[in-house]
């Protein structure tokens, strides 16, 4: 009976946050987010050097082998930086590809971060398979909320049917939108499909059932990390920051509503470890964990985000001062593929209640 | 990751498992007549093979194992599936023992731990008083000495149990002129005599488990004091210690947890079982969010343990978590339970419905004020947790 990481996973994410550490101080951060674009391709080569899009993909097809797990704790990391990278869609991407005979060389670009994965899957009303309206051969219609869709090479679209479908970046027949996005750090874009042909994957339907569960499972641990950087922010600021001729930390007003977030913080880890754990080795929770830990965490993510501005007081609602960064990845984490509201009840039904 | 267990830990669940299967016969427990005598030598044997007080050296009646504490894990697991007892419930075992073991003398752990361990001790508790609550470092109980003995003089609240309580453990000012941590003595002393009286509190629920106890020229032996004389603060931070492990397991959360959702599925809301309202469904799953997240992070908390690692500010939450669970429990609960929810449960021990939620409800109060409010809480997470700066106090 062992709960928690293994010696590898705690050295893999004491590499990837030393890293990122260097690369994405708050204020390198804030001048990404200033940017005209906060995509920076330097980041995303060290990332795919220390192997991450690799983690899920089978040794057999060129990857590490490791499990979701491993994933999360790099997930998390990134939440907790807000590393602007589409690095864990390539991770999810690529173990999708090494599903379907023929996609060695995706997958070989995937994980060597020359191709870009980006998926498509909201159908406008929802991120459910039963929301996916496209249909090949040809594709019609538009998908929103794509993550890095303007970087992307590789767009994974969800079909009516429930199957997934590959389309190119450049395709004839596809536009590609940029969308003023609240998440600078990963910004969404629009696909507008005019007559785009579609590749359909030959895909098992628990393979794309599993897909979903690990998108969830990143989601949280991305949220984990910035719910943990923002209520770090605030405390340390409560530290410094004096009123009254004190620090705002020793009064109990404050010092408890910062409790407050921290009981739920702390303990959401271990969840979303768990769930990540259930897909790699106890698949029949696989998919209630996957929902009930999205849907935890992301809530507790905004919950502290927004707490975390409170708590500073004015400087907190700044551009300038940072903290708005972890908020909005927490608000992106929060919406993406699902909210809270549609994971709980999915997880209600799962439970047979 | 690996949530099974070892081999070596696999046989020992084993072991356990026959040796409940063997020996635990609640059909024989409940025997009005043999009944506790059957308990007893239950205990014994469980203890002699090394289940229960472990943590109590051999020669005082423990079966002093090394901490284990996936064996204890193994253990709780095991005798909970059985619904085999455990250890004597009560201060004795939780407080008093743990604290005798870490800072008592010899002789006062020969004389006190082995009778505690078999139930014939059993301990009331005199830590607060009417003016003393979470400051309880500002009790006004005082003892004098008076030859070879202290006189004790004051008035303590929230005792547990006094009515079956053969000792008490109690806060008593010693030196009146000290500053208000240093004059404060732990002292051990006989329950039943003629210097306490006790009154019963009743609670909001209407149960009686506390009372109030009244010292008047109550009388104990000088060298009943554990630890040394104006230290007793120290000595009952071993003693709170022991009380937060104890209300930091999962186990309590995720068992009422468990029978609110059966209750939920077998009682109608409007026509059709509540659990299939989608208000009760919605509030039922965000709860579980949060009792998943205590019960994972319970098992890393163990973990780390096992290695001797501390959680830092994680393993000072379980109490705060518990007991905001237990509050959102409540009100679901209520709403579940409809018009049952007006009904107050049988105090004289009469059978019961679904109105003994009500204690579930009620109770969920006292989880957030006793052993420490939620608001002391706060502040030790705050304060040791985090590193934030203390409220200035007097």
């Amino acid at each position: 009976m062992y709960f928690d990481l293994t010696d590898d996973q705690k050295m893999l994410r004491d590499q990837v946050e030393s890293l990122l550490a260097d690369r994405l101080g708050d204020q390198q951060v804030l001048a990404l987010v200033d940017a005209d674009t906060s995509w920076d391709p330097a980041l995303f080569s060290a990332l795919v050097d220390m192997g991450l899009p690799a983690i899920l993909v089978p040794e057999a097809k060129g990857g590490l082998g490791m499990d979701l797990l491993t994933l999360a704790v790099a997930a998390e990391a990134q939440g907790k930086f807000a590393a602007p990278t589409p690095i864990i869609a390539n991770a999810l991407a690529a173990w999708l590809l090494s599903h379907v005979d023929g996609k060695d060389d995706d997958v070989g670009q995937l994980i060597g971060g020359e191709a870009i994965a980006a998926f498509a899957f909201c159908g406008g009303s929802g991120w459910t398979p039963d929301a996916w309206r496209l249909a090949g051969p040809t594709l019609a219609g538009e998908v929103a909320g794509v993550e890095w869709g303007e970087r992307a090479t590789h767009f994974i679209v969800g079909l009516a049917g429930g199957g997934l479908g590959l389309v190119r970046a450049g395709a004839p027949g596809l536009t590609v939108q940029p969308q003023q996005s609240v998440d600078r750090t990963r910004p969404v874009a629009k696909l507008v499909f005019e007559g785009a042909a579609v590749e359909a994957l030959p895909l098992k339907p628990e393979t794309i059932a599993r897909l979903q569960q690990a998108i969830l499972v990143a989601y949280a641990a991305d949220a984990v990390g910035a719910a943990n950087k923002a209520l770090g922010m605030a405390i340390e600021y409560a530290k410094v920051r004096k009123q009254f001729g004190r620090v705002i930390g020793s009064f109990q007003g404050l010092k408890f509503q910062l409790v407050d977030l921290a009981i739920e913080v702390e303990p959401s880890r271990p969840l979303v470890w768990y769930a990540a754990h259930c897909w790699d080795a106890i698949p029949a929770q696989a998919e209630r964990m996957a929902a009930l830990a999205k849907a935890h965490t992301t809530d507790v993510a905004v919950k502290t985000g927004r707490g975390a501005i409170e708590a500073h007081g004015g400087i907190g609602y700044t551009w300038e001062y940072p903290l708005h960064v972890w908020l909005k990845r927490a608000m992106h984490d929060r919406t993406i593929f699902g909210a809270p509201s549609e994971h709980r009840t999915h997880a209600a039904a799962l439970a047979g209640w | 990751m690996d949530l099974s267990y070892t081999p070596e830990y696999k046989a020992y669940r084993a072991d356990l498992r026959a040796f409940l299967e063997r020996e635990w016969d609640p059909q024989k427990a409940r025997d009005r007549q043999s009944g506790e005598a059957y308990v007893s030598e239950f205990r014994r044997k469980a203890t002699e093979k090394g289940y229960l007080y472990r943590a109590v050296p051999k020669r005082y009646g423990g079966s002093e194992q090394p901490a284990d504490v996936l064996q204890v894990q193994i253990i709780q697991e095991a005798f909970a599936r059985a619904r085999a007892p455990m250890e004597v419930v009560g201060n004795g075992m939780l407080i008093v023992v743990p604290t005798l073991l870490e800072v008592g003398a010899e002789w006062q752990k020969e004389m006190f731990v082995e009778k505690t361990v078999l139930g014939e001790y059993r301990w009331a508790q005199g830590y607060s008083e009417p003016g003393s609550g979470s400051d309880l470092a500002s009790i006004k109980t005082r003892a004098e000495l008076d030859g070879d003995e202290w006189v004790i003089n004051g008035q303590k609240i929230w005792t547990t149990m006094a009515h079956t309580a053969t000792h008490m453990f109690a806060l008593c000012r010693t030196e009146p002129d000290a500053p208000k941590h240093a004059g404060i003595s732990y002292m051990l002393m006989d329950f039943k005599q003629p210097g306490i009286t006790i009154r019963p509190i009743k609670q909001i629920s209407g149960a009686q488990e506390f009372s109030e106890t009244f010292l008047d020229n109550a009388r104990t032996p000088k060298d009943w004091i554990v630890g040394e004389r104006g230290k007793g603060w120290a000595v009952s931070k071993v003693n709170l210690k022991h009380e937060r492990n104890n209300v930091g397991s999962a186990t309590r959360t995720v068992g009422e947890f468990e029978k609110l959702v059966t209750l939920a599925k077998r009682t109608m809301l409007n026509g059709k079982p509540a659990i299939e309202d989608p208000s009760i469904r919605m509030r039922l799953v965000t709860l579980e969010g949060y009792m998943q997240a205590h019960l994972w992070s319970g098992y890393y908390q163990q973990t780390l343990a096992s290695r001797g690692e501390s959680a830092g500010p994680l393993g000072m939450m379980n109490k705060l978590n518990m007991s905001n669970m237990g509050q959102t429990i409540a009100g679901i609960a209520t709403d579940v339970l409809g018009p049952t929810a007006l009904l107050a449960p049988s105090w004289s021990g009469g059978p019961m419905g679904d109105e003994r939620w009500l204690n579930q409800i009620f109770g969920s109060i006292a989880m957030a004020i006793a052993g420490g409010t939620s608001n002391i809480q706060r502040g030790v997470i705050a304060e040791r947790g985090y590193d934030l700066p203390r409220e200035q106090l007097d």
